[in-house]
C-alpha cells in the first residue's frame, strides 16, 4: 500500500501546487468550456483538503510566531 | 504524438492532460493499469509520477519503458538526489520536479523530438551507410547533430566514400522534400555553362540562350543544393557563388535583376582543397564559406573490415548466391580498391556477370590486384620506342589497344560481344577498332594469352 507522506512541504507539493498548476492549464484552455468545467468540478472536489492544509499551515505558522 | 500520463491525482492527470492538447493521450491512475498499457500499446512519451498504488512505483514503469526503448518523464515531488539519480538508471529521459508547468512540458516534448530525430537520423545512417569504422560513424553521427543548422557542410573523402549518399542522408534528416534537394556534378560542366546552370540565365544574354533558364540555385529556394566536385568549379563562379551564399542573393547570366533563394548548401571534393588554395587554384574566402561544418569519408584501405561488410551487401542482393572462400576473403581485404565502394559493386557484377558461384582467388581481375602482382610490362623494343617518337604515346596506346581487340576477337572467333565482355569493353569500342584505319603496324608490347587473363 502506498505509504501517505505526512510532511507539510509534501502535502503542499502535492495539493497546493497541483491546484496552482490546474490554474495555468486554465488559463492556457479559456476558449475549452468543458475542459474548464472538468477542471474546476475537480477543484471542487478537493476543496476540503485545501481547507485542513490551510489550517495546518496557519496553526504552524501561528506556533512558530507565538 | 501518442503520449501516456501515469498519476493517481486526478486533478494532475486533467492539468497534463490541458498542458498537451495537440496530442493524443491515455491516462492510467494506478501502477498495473499503466504497466498493462506499456506492454500492450505504443507510446511516443510517457510523463510518470513515481508515487502511485505504492512509494516509487513509478521506477519500475521507467524500467518497463527502458526496456521497451520507449522516452519516459518522471514527473515528481520527490528532489531528494538519491531518487533522481534512482529515475535516471531505471531509465528515464528527463526527470522533473513538480508542480506541473507548460515551460516543463514544452521541455519534455522538445528533448523528445531531439531524441526521436536522432534515433531517426542513425537508422538512416544504419540503413544507407554500410560501415563498422568507428571514425567513420564518429563522423557521420555528426549529421546528428548539424541538420538542424544552416551552415554550409563539405564533404571529404575519396571517390567512391559514398559522398552523394551522405548528401541524400542529411537531405533525409533535415526532412527536405524531393524536388528541393538540387545536386550538380560541377564537373560535368565547363567554366562557361556552370555559371548558366548555378544562377540561370536571361533569355540572348549569349549564343544559344533562347530563352530564360531559371537556375539551379532558385529551384532550390528553401531547401538544399549538393555541389559535387566543388575543386572544379572555376575561380569566377567561386566569387559569384560566394556573393550568393553570403547575400542570398544572386544575378542570373545577362540579368540586371537580383533573384532572391533561401538555400542550404552542401559541397563534395575528392581533392585536399586546402593544397588548391596554394596552388592558387581555389580561392580561400570560398573555402571559408562552404568549410562551416566539415565531414570526412575514409578510403577502404583505412577501413579494411568494410570490404567484407560492402561484399556481403551487394552479394546480398544478387538472386544467385555466390560465396568467396576464406583464401580469397583473406586477399580481398588486403586489396587497395582504389575506386573504393565502387571498385566492389564492380566486383560483384563481374562474378555475377561471369556465373562466378564459389569465388577463389584467381577469380579476382587483375584491375583490382596490387601494383606488385600485375602482371610486368616488358621493356620496349627499340621500334616501338620509334613508332611512340612517331605518332605520340596517345595515338600509340590507342593502336595498342586497338590490336588487342582484334587478337581476342579472333581468340573469340568474331564474337563481339563475348570479347567486349572478356576485355570489360563495350561493344561500340570495337566498332571503333574495326573500323578506324591502320596508322601502323605495331608489335605489341604484352604478351597476351587467353586463359591466363580475366577468368
Amino acid at each position: 500500500m502506498k505509504t501517505q507522506s505526512t510532511s507539510l512541504v509534501h502535502k503542499i507539493n502535492n495539493h497546493l501546487g497541483v491546484l496552482l498548476s490546474s490554474v495555468e492549464a486554465m488559463e492556457a484552455n479559456l476558449h475549452d468550456h468543458n475542459y474548464l468545467k472538468e477542471v474546476i468540478a475537480e477543484i471542487c472536489q478537493k476543496k476540503t483538503e485545501y481547507r485542513e492544509i490551510i489550517e495546518e499551515i496557519k496553526e504552524k505558522v501561528s506556533g512558530q510566531e507565538a | 504524438m501518442r503520449i501516456l500520463i501515469v498519476e493517481d491525482n486526478k486533478l494532475a492527470r486533467i492539468t497534463l492532460r490541458g498542458f498537451l492538447k495537440s496530442h493524443e493521450i491515455e491516462e492510467a491512475q494506478t501502477f498495473e493499469e499503466a504497466k498493462r498499457l506499456l506492454l500492450s500499446n505504443h507510446y511516443d512519451l510517457i510523463f510518470l509520477d513515481l508515487d502511485l498504488d505504492y512509494e516509487l512505483a513509478g521506477l519500475e514503469l521507467a524500467k518497463i519503458c527502458k526496456r521497451r526503448n520507449l522516452y519516459s518523464v518522471i514527473l515528481t515531488g520527490h528532489e531528494e538526489n538519491n531518487i533522481v539519480e534512482q529515475g535516471y538508471t531505471s531509465g528515464a529521459r528527463d526527470y522533473l520536479a513538480k508542480p506541473v508547468t507548460q515551460e516543463k512540458v514544452d521541455y519534455a516534448i522538445q528533448s523528445y523530438m531531439v531524441f526521436d530525430s536522432e534515433k531517426r537520423i542513425e537508422t538512416l545512417i544504419q540503413e544507407n551507410y554500410i560501415t563498422t569504422h568507428q571514425k567513420t560513424i564518429d563522423e557521420l553521427n555528426m549529421i546528428k547533430r548539424v541538420y538542424l543548422s544552416d551552415k554550409a557542410i563539405l564533404i571529404k573523402g575519396p571517390t567512391g566514400t559514398g559522398k552523394t549518399v551522405v548528401a541524400k542522408l542529411i537531405k533525409e534528416a533535415c526532412r527536405i522534400p524531393d524536388g528541393k534537394f538540387i545536386s550538380l556534378n560541377c564537373a560535368s560542366f565547363a567554366d562557361t555553362l556552370i555559371e548558366s546552370e548555378l544562377f540561370g540565365h536571361k533569355k540572348g544574354s549569349f549564343t544559344g540562350a533562347d530563352k530564360d533558364k531559371v537556375g539551379l540555385l532558385q529551384k532550390a529556394d528553401g531547401g538544399l543544393i549538393f555541389l559535387d566536385e566543388i575543386h572544379s568549379l572555376s575561380m569566377r563562379a567561386q566569387q559569384k557563388l560566394m556573393k550568393a551564399i553570403d547575400e542570398k542573393e544572386f544575378y542570373p547570366v545577362g540579368s540586371t535583376v537580383p533573384v532572391k533563394s533561401d538555400f542550404r548548401i552542401i559541397t563534395a571534393t575528392c581533392e585536399d582543397l586546402t593544397e588548391l588554395i596554394v596552388t592558387k587554384e581555389f580561392r580561400t574566402d570560398f573555402y571559408a564559406r562552404i568549410s562551416h561544418i566539415q565531414l570526412q569519408l575514409y578510403p577502404l584501405r583505412e577501413r579494411p573490415a568494410d570490404i567484407l561488410e560492402l561484399l556481403n551487401f551487394y552479394l546480398g542482393k544478387q538472386v544467385r548466391k555466390i560465396v568467396i572462400t576464406d583464401e580469397a576473403r583473406d586477399f580481398l581485404v588486403t586489396l587497395p580498391f582504389k575506386n573504393n565502394t565502387r571498385d566492389i559493386e564492380a566486383l560483384v557484377d563481374f562474378w555475377k556477370r561471369n556465373g562466378v558461384g564459389i569465388v577463389e582467388k584467381k577469380d579476382i581481375p587483375v584491375q583490382f590486384l596490387p601494383a606488385s602482382e600485375k602482371p610486368k610490362t616488358p621493356r620496349l623494343n627499340r621500334n616501338q620506342k620509334k613508332l611512340i617518337r612517331e605518332v605520340g604515346l596517345k595515338a600509340y596506346m590507342e593502336i595498342v589497344r586497338d590490336e588487342i581487340i582484334l587478337q581476342y576477337l579472333e581468340m573469340n572467333n568474331q564474337h563481339r560481344l563475348k570479347t567486349a565482355e572478356d576485355l570489360g569493353i563495350t561493344d561500340r569500342t570495337i566498332r571503333y577498332a574495326l573500323n578506324r584505319k591502320p596508322i601502323k603496324e605495331i608489335q605489341l608490347p604484352l604478351e597476351i594469352e587467353h586463359e591466363n587473363t580475366i577468368h
